[in-house]
């Protein structure tokens, strides 16, 4: 039945007269009802706005928990006496480094100043990127006069007590591992105009690489691809620009937000002085810093290094290579420290030259394949390195070399469908090919590198050497997956990786190469590309010195790291370090056994009565860390891993993935009644690098879909009501 | 009357989630035109002390960093201040400066970002050739031409932005009639 408030003029019938009537007197108390209903339903909806609208007010409070804060977040004030500068940031940061590097041990400090500029006590953020390989054992803060040390501590406690202070006004700092090479400084309660320093220690093996010693130092970071779906779900509690993902889960953390160092007008932007003794332990034929103008002077028996212009932008790594005089040139090395009654030693052995015979060079049949990566983060200067040192490469092929290209950003494409013989003419089309590439898209590095080695093992050929080129800068987000993949699929295959731009990610570098069992190098600048291509190809010709063995003198055992030792690849030493059950005599011989072209070889090293260098149980111990990382990216049992790691890094006060640095000054400095603002410091651009990543903002609403939703369930409201009346009538 | 009678239960049910829906939606729309009223106000002290960071409301975690306006032709699609920080509390009431770009006022290029739905639900209209300007605190205003647009995949891509030439990229979500919420494509619209 239809229900209308008129009364019909067809009522004709009695019967239908009567029933109309009680339904009209009952269709109003309906409506009655309906006009009730709406106005609950309106004032439920009111409160539930409020709610969201307090909600939201509740949001901006706990200021540190949105994602965007940092960029939200970073004020600027007003300059009145720089026109051309109008706004400067409230927050500054100044760093200097102070390296004492005594023969093969970098003893490194490394102070970033904060300045609070604002009107409000500040926490500021800060990712700092240190060396892969950076051993760190002291953090400190100053402030004023007042110097307070920080304690190494379980991750979760660290953070833990951090945020306690935090809370309670009291000065703090504290300094988290999220890679081997990104850490995140965080100092709380820092006053309106008031400066703090910060001070890191840490300790780093020097590496000794075709007959030069080099230490590279990374000052800023390239942005890291982030792979994965996002996780929408998390609320973020980081400060980077990427969100979580399921396949990087802690993208928020190593994402920092970035500032190009040519935007800042006049000032240098988060400038760096660096100041290094050097102390090598024999004579020197140069010494030489590639990406930087250095002063050096020489003192007694130790270089002093300083920057030429005093200070300079963080914005590209910094390296110091050094070459001992001709017929200089160390055939090994041994540390050693006593520390708690224990015994370390570090030792580094050079293996006796190998020169390949001619005719060997001649029957060496190769196969090669070169990964490029083409990716957003290589544009500008970095593109072009690669494509220089990809092409250079390529006319270095001999015609019985087989090769094959594979470029990637977000999807790879090989240039044939396999590996070619390098003909003159392939080459040329090769070439061609690498000259057309542009930078663009993402960095999806696991599927070019799983078809590469897939490509290897297809590959019926068991005569041909097979080594895999791999030209990136390494920015990815997903290092520990990729690791994995080429310890799993690597075969008989070797991985070379070759670092790209003006700050290349180390660690990927590094342990790519290390999983790979080939070697990493670094091209930095244009200039370089010849050398160091060149290098890298005399390793890729030269035999490769397998099956080593390490013996020490008789009655002595030594806990050695790495366990395996690697192949040694043309001018390259074996570095390892040990702990020994007692202190090594003078007289004593280590000696080092391996396998090279034909034939075996051993290389002895006298041990001198010891002279304690401090640092070398650190490293030791690090080294042990990285050993158990290692098998944690591939697959052991985290909770094992982490266990044995949490107490060696306590045990030796390192830094860690679990374990931390936190200092805590007892005073309260921040008055209950002030707020305190998270502001967090910008990372410059790498040098030569003009793209950056943007994470885009979600920019559709509810609203549409409610709307539907809504109209949707009013129909179906009309819909079921008509239909309980029809049924109800009748 | 004997109490509430049972068979109404499923229909009020409904419309009550009828009601709950529209209301968001309700709420949504009215949020995105009242707030930019309140801003008018924290952009003019802006502009008048020439300083950034003035709240449009007392709690607001946000504030005008400039004027957009969009037009097509001689016709004004959109004129809306531009809020600092493009978390979706920003986006709810305004478009949205992403602030890793640069700042308006400032080189290099300049990320704005808005609902499909609300402040940037008349983009799909832009040709090349439509004019967009951009005031920055300092009173300026600054023409851009609209370029071309481009859909980005989220999931798959990393957008990338020139911090070195001069550009305005207007981003908001794609397709654009479509009603899910989370999607992952955008388009970027890019103006010289």
């Amino acid at each position: 039945m239809f229900k209308t408030k008129k009364n019909p003029p067809y009522r004709i019938i009695d019967d239908h007269a009567k029933a109309f009537t009680q339904q009209g007197s009952k269709g109003l108390r309906w409506w009655l009802r309906w006009f009730l209903l709406t106005a609950v339903t309106l004032s439920i909806l009111v409160f539930a706005a409020h709610r969201q609208a307090y909600a939201e007010g509740l949001r901006s409070l706990s200021y540190e928990r949105l994602p965007d804060d940092v960029v939200a977040g970073e004020v600027f004030l007003r300059n009145e006496n720089n026109a051309a500068a109008p706004y400067k940031p409230a927050l500054h940061l100044a760093s200097d480094l102070k390296a004492d590097i005594s023969g093969m041990i970098a003893s490194v400090t490394l102070t970033q100043k904060f300045k609070n500029t604002s009107d409000d006590w500040v926490e500021a953020t800060y990712v700092l990127p240190l060396p892969e390989t950076a051993a760190v054992d002291a953090m400190q803060f100053q402030v004023g006069d007042r110097i307070i040390r920080g304690k190494i501590k379980e991750r979760r406690e660290a953070k833990k007590l951090y945020m306690k202070a935090k809370a309670a006004g009291k000065k703090a700092a504290l300094v988290v591992q999220q890679r081997p090479n990104l850490f995140t400084q965080k100092v709380a309660n820092i006053a309106p105009g008031e400066s703090l320093t910060v001070s890191l220690h840490f300790l780093q093996k020097v590496d000794y690489q075709q007959g030069d010693f080099v230490w590279r130092l990374p000052t800023t970071l390239t942005p890291r691809f982030i792979p994965g779906r996002a996780n929408t779900q998390l609320i973020s509690e980081g400060s980077g620009w990427a969100m979580p993902t399921n396949e990087v889960p802690d993208a928020d953390h190593i994402t920092p937000s970035m500032v190009s160092a040519a935007r800042s007008q006049a000032e240098v932007k988060n400038p760096i002085s660096i100041s290094v003794k050097l102390d090598a332990g024999l004579p020197l034929a140069s010494v030489d810093s590639a990406y930087h103008k250095i002063v050096l002077r020489k003192e007694g028996e130790h270089h002093q290094i300083s920057l030429a212009a005093g200070t300079t932008a963080m914005d590209r790594d910094f390296e110091l290579r050094w070459t001992p005089r001709k017929n200089n040139e160390p055939a090994g090395a041994i540390f050693t420290e006593e520390k708690n009654g224990e015994h370390y030693a570090l030792v580094m052995l050079v293996p006796p030259q190998q020169t390949a015979s001619a005719e060997r060079k001649n029957t060496l049949a190769r196969e090669l394949i070169f990964i490029i990566d083409t990716s957003g983060s290589m544009g500008g200067s970095s593109i072009l390195q690669a494509k220089r040192s990809l092409i250079l490469a390529l006319e270095r092929l001999k015609p019985k070399d087989r090769f094959n290209i594979i470029e990637f950003n977000s999807t790879h494409t090989r240039l044939f469908p396999q590996a070619m013989p390098a003909d003159t003419q392939l080459v040329q089309r090769a070439i061609n090919f690498v000259g057309s590439l542009r930078a663009s898209g993402g960095t999806h590095m696991a599927p070019a590198l799983s078809d590469a080695l897939m490509q290897f093992q297809l590959s019926a050929s068991e005569r041909h050497l097979q080594q895999l080129v791999f030209i990136t800068d390494g920015s990815v987000g997903n290092e520990s997956a990729l690791f994995h993949l080429i310890e799993k699929q690597l075969g008989r295959a070797r991985l070379f990786t070759v670092g790209i731009g003006s700050a290349p990610n180390s660690f990927f570098m590094r342990k790519a190469a290390q999983f790979g069992r080939g070697t990493f190098s670094y091209i930095s600048d244009l200039s370089e590309v010849s050398t160091k291509m060149g290098t890298l190809f005399a390793q890729l010709e030269s035999p490769v010195m397998t099956q080593l063995n390490l013996t020490w003198p008789t009655g002595r055992s030594a806990e050695t790291w790495p366990a395996r030792l690697p192949d040694l690849y043309a001018n390259e030493p074996l570095v390892i370090t040990a702990r020994l059950d007692s202190s090594p005599d003078s007289g004593e011989v280590l000696s080092l056994q391996g396998f090279g072209v034909n034939a075996p070889w051993v290389r002895d090293l006298k041990l001198s009565r010891p002279k304690n260098s401090p640092g070398v149980a650190s490293l030791w111990a690090r080294d042990k860390i990285a050993a158990l990382m290692d098998q944690k990216h591939l697959g052991g049992n985290p909770a094992v891993i982490r266990e044995e790691v949490l107490a060696l890094a306590l045990q030796h006060k390192l830094m860690s993935p679990y374990t931390s640095f936190v200092a805590v000054e007892e005073k309260i400095s921040r008055p209950k009644t002030a707020g305190l603002k998270a502001k967090s410091l910008p990372n410059l651009v790498a040098k030569g690098q003009n793209l950056m990543p943007v994470a885009l903002p979600k920019t559709a609403s509810t609203a549409p879909l409610s709307l539907l939703l809504g109209a949707i369930f009013l129909m179906l409201a009309a819909f079921s009501e008509f239909v309980f009346r029809s049924v109800a009538v009748k | 009357m004997k109490g509430f009678p049972a068979r109404l239960l499923l229909p009020v049910a409904l419309l009550l989630i009828a009601f709950w829906q529209g209301g968001s939606a309700v709420y949504i729309y009215v949020k995105a035109g009242l707030a930019q009223v309140l801003i008018e106000g924290a952009w003019e002290r802006s502009l008048q002390y020439g300083s950034l960071g003035h709240k449009p409301w007392a709690w607001a975690d946000t504030w005008p960093v400039g004027r957009l306006q969009v037009n097509h032709g001689s016709e004004l699609l959109h004129d809306y201040y531009v809020l600092a920080g493009s978390a979706g509390n920003s986006l709810a009431f305004g478009p949205a400066h992403v602030a890793s770009t640069a700042q308006p006022g400032h080189v290099g290029g300049i990320m704005i970002g808005g609902h499909r739905d609300t402040h940037f639900r008349k983009l799909k209209n832009l040709v090349s050739g439509d004019e967009i300007r951009l005031q920055s605190v300092n009173g300026v205003w600054r023409d851009y031409t609209f370029v071309r647009g481009e859909v980005v995949d989220t999931a798959l891509d990393q957008f990338l932005i020139d911090i070195q030439s001069d550009q305005l990229l207007l981003v908001t979500c794609y397709p654009f009639d479509s009603i899910q919420a989370n999607g992952s494509k955008r388009w970027v619209g890019v103006a010289r």
